[in-house]
């Protein structure tokens, strides 16, 4: 061994002091021992509920509108559920999974949440699902759900099952267009499903795709932001309508290009993120006539939605949008939950209450779980963009039937 | 001799780099195997997946640090490894050590299947088709859906058992446990390559391909092992990251990984094993860990946390004790910080000197005018294109090789001749720097090669070499047609070369510089991998460095030198290789007298068998060591004799002795 | 006529891309052969410009034209402050150079969603533009077209000032040889700022008449970034026309190639990066210097 110089071995001495210094800081902070870990869980007092939802990512928009739902119902119980004081930890999605997994697993192992909820992207939620269920935390969907989850144990979803939009609006569509309907989505699981709600059920139902391999387009997703060359497809296609799922900033640009291209006065429809929320306001008058299937609408006149948009409305300044509304609801079905599970407040305890919920007297209607897909049995509307007074909203066309 | 303690001098191993790297390893492997006992859960996940970025990272310092190629596509065999890995596990395969070996395999396989796009790129051109090649990778796993389950990627992967017989891994920490000891294992025993005398091989192809190349050493072949290699290392990384997350997707191998693990690598502070494992580790933390109580913050806390790498380590973390953040601050005052602050090599050493080589020649540019500087500084790009391609060559020459010298034409008409040129030109463009020029030299002659600035001395030099290619014409040296010949090849058969810059590997010590030399020349096999070969062979390049002088500074290291050492270790690494024939470029410039004395009587106790070839300015030298003279002008030949005829001709005179001055800037 | 009518849109589509990536990866090309910095944060300027210019642009014409004077404003004030956070580790060499350029752009991002919101504002451009335009018989959106008239007009005044002005001649000098300048008795300290500045103020122009098209958002830093770099590697460094074929050709791959080969298109770009780079690496050697 060559002997240092004096000079770095003093330098090297304090290096070797600060390393150590932080080390020993760093253990410090990382406190507990993975040795003897328990889970989370709480007796009486405060209980912790982690929200998973987007705060960067192409969905980021979308963020404020979920934690503003679940805070609302919050806000109108005194910051309480089932009589303990609720702690929120938030952590980001992102753009799906990369992020999402050791955000959910850091709720889960480091802050010892009862119940993980939120979630927008359907891949996020799939990467998830063995994440829960391997450590029994319950994990309630507002948005995005995959078609397929071969154990939903401790998965739970106020929304729906991703193909509902697609299922829902295509008997609608079979009997109002008078052709083949294009087909075209993202690249990702939630574009998968929603799709594929619509297509299989539009093909039962003996309606053709106008797509050339009959088979729906598929865009890259995040990166898709031009949809021009998609759309010069379409023209060339002959759709006489066409069917989609885009939300967040790909359903800005979708609907905004749209409008400027060769097929402006083919009919629009879509799942009803495309024209939901923020997404409406960027989109201004482009989104005009563009229908759209959904489980809600912030125009639906019955009570609970009544005081739900008021008290919303009146901290945010905005109106609510289907996630918002979801997300009260899983506050809801906690609210429950967390009642019913008395004394002992444990994620497994919670979850096994879930299932007992019942009705929920939610903005969208009173609603309950399927036992097998652990989503809501709930009624669709569809929803044409108009002009409401100043502003642009999804009013209410009809009904299109209860699913679930 | 003491060249085993000469190892710790290399580049990657400098005394302080290597010092705090063992003292960095040890604490952080006690601290890794205490950790289940004193962090939380969520802390531990985040260390197994430290650790299998931390692989990642080390596989892009030992390609970057160590063979000199920077890389942003190492994501690529990364991403080969993991869904490997996961299709195993999906497919009922769940034994980890089967994963980590087949995840191995697939990622040498994939790097070595792009080994011959990569290797032959420098620079910042690798960056650039390494990014191609991990965009691409991404890519193919976005839309093979079937396989890699698209842009979603492959969830639920099943859990992995460590070894047959054993348990699932689901518990996180016996995870953690399967993790740290795999880590442990591949990082091991990527120490003890590294720590091998092969590891020069990969300083002197990162710090001075040409020299390496001259001296008979094949650095394209070694600089693909290397990029196979630790495209395997990458592999178990990307296993490693299956049994970790039990999921990828393509979003784990787009740029930001790449980036971010590149700049891990330069944190951790290039070559080194461990600043790379504690630069991917802080990565993770800062990200996933400190970003807790800012939730989406963590791309913020990351950019803080470069921000105050760059500049507060220059040399990274192992760099540290190179004078410690506040040298570093000092440093920030200075425009141009001192040359030993890369003295613990990183990645940004192999950049700043082709910065430094790229400002040099633009002074250069800047002076100049003579046509014949724009042919010498273009012969410059060709020289290393020149070496690839005859690398190529050569490897085809391997196989029809009896044939060919069935087929040799017989030498020239001159049973003497040691080395025929015909005809020999080397055009740039219009302008011919060497034009139709015929030299025989005998065997065992002195030959000097004079000529005013611009005449082509150089670049014949070059040819003959195999450095510059030849435009048209032959060279025949002892019997043989080596026009086409690599650079390695003709070292091996007996060429050697001094250059005109000495050319040494610069953070090597003056006696492994000369062993290099030697290597290729040893009847010794082996030497890459045995130490005490390695030593054996030093032992014997030592009598070179006596011929020269430079026995009593055999353990200083190569570039720290004085620029007559300098002069004089390039002209024993020439020897090293048993030469039959020695290629001198101007070797006195730049000496002073008491080094010119020392040159000439070193070049006039060369022994008969080797032929010299001189190009020189100092012509009282040339009288002195030389038999022959050819003076050159415009490329070519002007007159032949002795040096007494020559210096008595008329017309010499006046085309070249009145003027001399140096022919060349210094150019790195 | 029926494939050249199918295909007309993309076409032109594509040349609106290119011609914008043109000037963003100008600005990429200036930072990095002039001003020595490999600047991974060039889409980061784009990102501020664009998200300027949305936030000024309130859908009349002066707006317009207030927006793409503040997105210019915004990118050359970036490429300032790049100047100034670079300028301590100048001799350091490029990859120190570019590694503080990426902490830059991850921490910029973030500046950006936060001072802009998370909401990707949309630009209100002059309801003229708004509408769709016909050519051919086809819709187009008509800020496209008018962008592609600016910016071919912008391109011709350029290379006007460039080739046959003489502060286009010491411009094409500087670029040619800083250290000309340098010796020309201006530092190469300010020359070193001014390239830095000029190039994000590129980036900003871009930005400024982008942002309707490519619009501002969390991600643009990064697709801009890697679409530009494409552009200066593929094309060539230090070559305008290399560069201008470059940038038409990536934007046509992600209009043209989404509808002839929608299954090579998204290999189509990094495999061209690719093989240019090998085969200029086989012109002229592995060392480098040219990239």
């Amino acid at each position: 061994m060559t002997p240092a110089s004096p000079i770095s071995r003093r330098s090297f001495r304090v290096t070797s002091a600060g390393l150590l210094a932080g080390a020993l800081a760093f253990t410090a902070a990382c406190s507990g021992s993975a040795a003897d870990d328990k889970k989370g869980g709480s007796s009486s007092g405060t209980v912790k509920i982690g929200l998973t939802i987007p705060l960067t990512g192409v969905y980021a928009a979308l963020g404020p509108d979920l934690q503003n739902g679940f805070q609302t119902y919050l806000d109108q119980h005194g910051g309480k559920l089932g009589g303990h004081k609720i702690e929120l930890v938030i952590t980001d999605e992102g753009d799906g999974p990369q992020t999402s997994v050791p955000s959910v697993t850091k709720l889960i192992k480091q802050d010892k949440v009862t119940a993980v909820v939120g979630l927008t992207n359907a891949a996020t939620v799939a990467a998830n699902v063995q994440v829960v269920n391997d450590n029994k935390v319950p994990m309630i969907g507002a948005v995005g759900r995959p078609g397929k989850i071969d154990k939903p144990d401790y998965v739970w979803h106020t929304s729906y099952l991703s193909e509902e939009p697609g299922v829902a609006a295509a008997p609608y569509i079979k009997e109002n267009v008078a052709g083949t309907v294009y087909a075209i989505g993202p690249e990702y699981q939630g574009g998968f499903d929603q799709l594929r709600g619509f297509t299989d059920t539009f093909d039962k139902l003996g309606g053709k795709l106008a797509n050339p391999d009959g088979k729906t387009k598929w865009t890259p997703f995040p990166g898709t932001t031009n949809f021009q060359p998609y759309f010069t497809e379409i023209k060339n296609s002959g759709a006489k309508a066409v069917y989609t799922f885009y939300a967040g900033t790909a359903a800005v640009n979708f609907v905004k290009q749209y409008k400027q291209s060769d097929i402006k006065d083919i009919p629009l429809y879509a799942a009803g993120f495309l024209t939901e929320g923020a997404v409406l306001g960027a989109e201004g008058d482009a989104a005009k006539g563009v229908f759209t299937s959904l489980n809600y609408t912030p125009t639906l006149d019955i009570p609970a939605n009544r005081s739900f948009v008021a008290a919303y409305q009146g901290k945010y300044n905005a109106l609510p949008t289907m996630m918002s509304a979801t997300m009260y609801d899983a506050a809801a079905v906690l609210d429950k939950a967390i009642a019913a599970a008395g004394d002992k407040v444990t994620p497994e305890t919670v979850n096994a209450a879930i299932a007992k919920t019942g009705k929920v007297d939610s903005p969208r209607g009173a609603w309950e779980f399927n036992p097998a897909t652990h989503a809501p049995v709930q009624k669709w509307y569809l929803r044409e963009v108009k002009q409401d007074g100043t502003a642009l909203s999804n009013v209410m066309v009809r009904e299109l039937g209860t699913l679930g | 001799m003491t060249t085993l303690a000469l190892r710790a001098r290399t580049a990657m191993h400098s005394p302080h780099a290597r010092l705090v790297g063992r003292i960095l390893a040890v604490a952080a492997i006690v601290w890794l195997f205490a950790a289940p006992y004193l962090v939380g859960l969520f802390t531990l996940i985040l260390l197994s997946q430290a650790l299998s970025l931390g692989v990642l990272a080390a596989s892009v310092a030992v390609l970057g640090g160590g063979a000199g190629l920077p890389s942003l596509g190492q994501v690529a065999p990364y991403a080969v490894g993991g869904y490997t890995a996961a299709i195993l596990a999906e497919h009922g395969m769940r034994i980890g050590v089967v994963h980590t070996l087949v995840a191995a395999a697939a990622g040498a396989l994939f790097n070595a299947l792009t080994a011959p796009i990569v290797v032959r790129t420098r620079g910042v051109t690798v960056l650039m088709i390494t990014l191609a090649v991990g965009e691409l990778v991404r890519t193919a796993a976005e839309k093979w859906k079937s396989v890699t389950g698209g842009t979603d990627g492959k969830s639920g992967v099943p859990a992995i058992r460590p070894f047959w017989g054993m348990g699932d891994l689901v518990d996180d920490v016996d995870t953690y446990w399967y993790v740290l000891i795999t880590t442990l294992v591949v990082i091991g025993l990527t120490a003890l390559v590294l720590r091998s005398p092969a590891a020069l091989l990969l300083d002197g192809a990162r710090e001075n391909e040409t020299r390496m190349r001259a001296t008979g050493h094949p650095v394209t072949r070694y600089l693909s092992i290397t990029y196979i290699g630790v495209g395997a290392l990458a592999g178990v990384a990307g296993a490693l990251l299956i049994s970790v997350q039990r999921y990828i997707s393509p979003s784990h191998i787009g740029f930001d990984t790449s980036s971010l693990v590149l700049l891990a690598v330069v944190i951790g502070g290039g070559a080194s094993l461990v600043g790379a494992m504690i630069g991917a580790g802080l990565i993770v933390f800062t990200r996933d860990w400190l970003s807790g109580p800012w939730p989406g913050h963590g791309p913020l806390l990351l950019g803080v946390l470069f921000l105050i790498a760059v500049y507060t380590l220059p040399g990274g973390l192992v760099g540290l004790t190179a004078g410690g953040p506040r040298a570093a601050w000092r440093a920030l005052g200075r425009a141009t910080p001192p040359g030993d602050t890369t003295d613990a090599t990183d990645v940004t050493d192999t950049t700043e000197k082709t910065d430094k080589v790229e400002k040099a020649e633009k002074a250069e540019k800047a002076e100049k005018a003579e046509k014949a500087e724009k042919a010498e500084k273009a012969e410059k790009a060709e020289e290393a294109e020149q070496a690839e391609k005859a690398e190529q060559a050569e490897k085809a020459e391997k196989v029809t090789k009896p044939a060919q010298a069935a087929s040799d034409p017989p030498a020239a008409a001159d049973p003497q001749a040691l080395l025929t040129i015909t005809g020999l030109t080397r055009r740039y463009g219009a302008l011919a720097a060497v034009d139709g020029l015929d030299l025989t030299v005998r065997q065992g002659a002195r030959h000097a090669l004079l000529g005013p600035n611009g005449a082509g001395k150089s670049t014949v030099l070059g040819m003959i070499a195999g450095a510059t290619p030849v435009t048209s014409g032959s060279i025949v040296f002892a019997g043989r047609d080596i026009t086409r010949l690599p650079p390695a090849r003709r070292s091996r058969i007996g060429i050697a070369r001094a250059f005109q810059q000495p050319a040494v590997v610069p953070s090597l010590s003056v006696l492994d510089n000369v062993t290099l030399a030697a290597w290729r020349h040893a009847e010794v096999t082996g030497t890459a991998w045995r130490p005490d070969r390695y030593r054996a062979l030093a032992g014997e390049a030592a009598t070179h460095l006596e011929t020269v002088g430079l026995t009593d500074r055999a353990d200083e290291i190569a570039g720290e030198l004085s620029h007559g050492s300098r002069r004089l270790l390039d002209i024993a690494m020439a020897l090293a290789g048993h030469p039959k024939l020695l290629l001198l470029d101007e070797p006195a410039a730049g000496l002073t007298d008491t080094d010119i004395e020392r040159l000439a009587a070193v070049l006039k106790a060369l022994p008969t068998e080797v032929t010299m070839v001189l190009v020189e300015h100092n012509f009282a030298l040339v009288r002195e060591v030389t038999d022959t003279v050819t003076v050159l002008a415009s490329g070519q030949l002007l007159a032949t004799g002795t040096p007494d005829e020559i210096a008595a001709d008329q017309a010499v005179r006046d085309t070249y002795l009145g003027a001399s001055e140096p022919e060349h800037q210094e150019v790195g | 006529m029926g494939w050249f009518d199918d295909n007309f849109i993309p076409a032109v589509d594509g040349v609106a891309y290119g011609l914008l990536l043109f000037v963003v990866a100008a600005g990429l090309t200036l930072a990095f052969g002039s001003g020595g910095v490999l600047n991974l944060a060039h889409g980061t300027l784009y990102a501020f410009a664009a998200y300027t210019a949305a936030a000024v642009a309130d859908g009349s014409w002066v707006g317009l034209a207030l927006a793409v004077l503040a997105g210019i404003g915004a990118g050359a004030a970036g490429g300032g402050a790049l100047a100034a956070l670079t300028a301590p580790i100048a001799g350091r060499g490029h990859m120190a150079q570019a590694m503080l350029t990426f902490g830059v752009a991850l921490v910029g991002s973030d500046l950006l969603t936060t001072t802009f919101g998370k909401n990707d504002p949309q630009v209100s451009v002059p309801g003229a533009l708004e509408k769709p335009v016909s050519i051919l018989g086809h819709n187009y959106p008509g800020y496209r077209l008018a962008f592609i008239v600016v910016a071919i007009v912008l391109g011709l005044g350029g290379w006007y000032v460039l080739a046959r002005t003489r502060i286009g001649a010491a411009v094409r000098a500087s670029v040619d040889d800083p250290e000309m300048l340098a010796a020309g008795g201006i530092s190469p300290a300010r020359v070193r700022t001014g390239v830095l500045v000029a190039a994000g103020a590129l980036a900003g122009l871009a930005g400024g008449l982008g942002a309707p098209i490519i619009g501002p958002s969390t991600s643009v830093a990064n697709t801009v970034l890697l679409q530009s770099l494409l552009v200066v590697v593929i094309g060539g460094l230090g070559s305008v026309g290399g560069a201008l074929l470059a940038a038409i050709l990536v934007g046509e791959v992600q209009t043209l190639g989404v509808t002839l080969m929608p299954d090579l298109a998204p290999y189509l770009l990094f495999a061209t990066m690719a093989v240019m780079l090998i085969a200029r690496t086989a012109r002229f050697g592995p060392t480098g210097s040219r990239v």
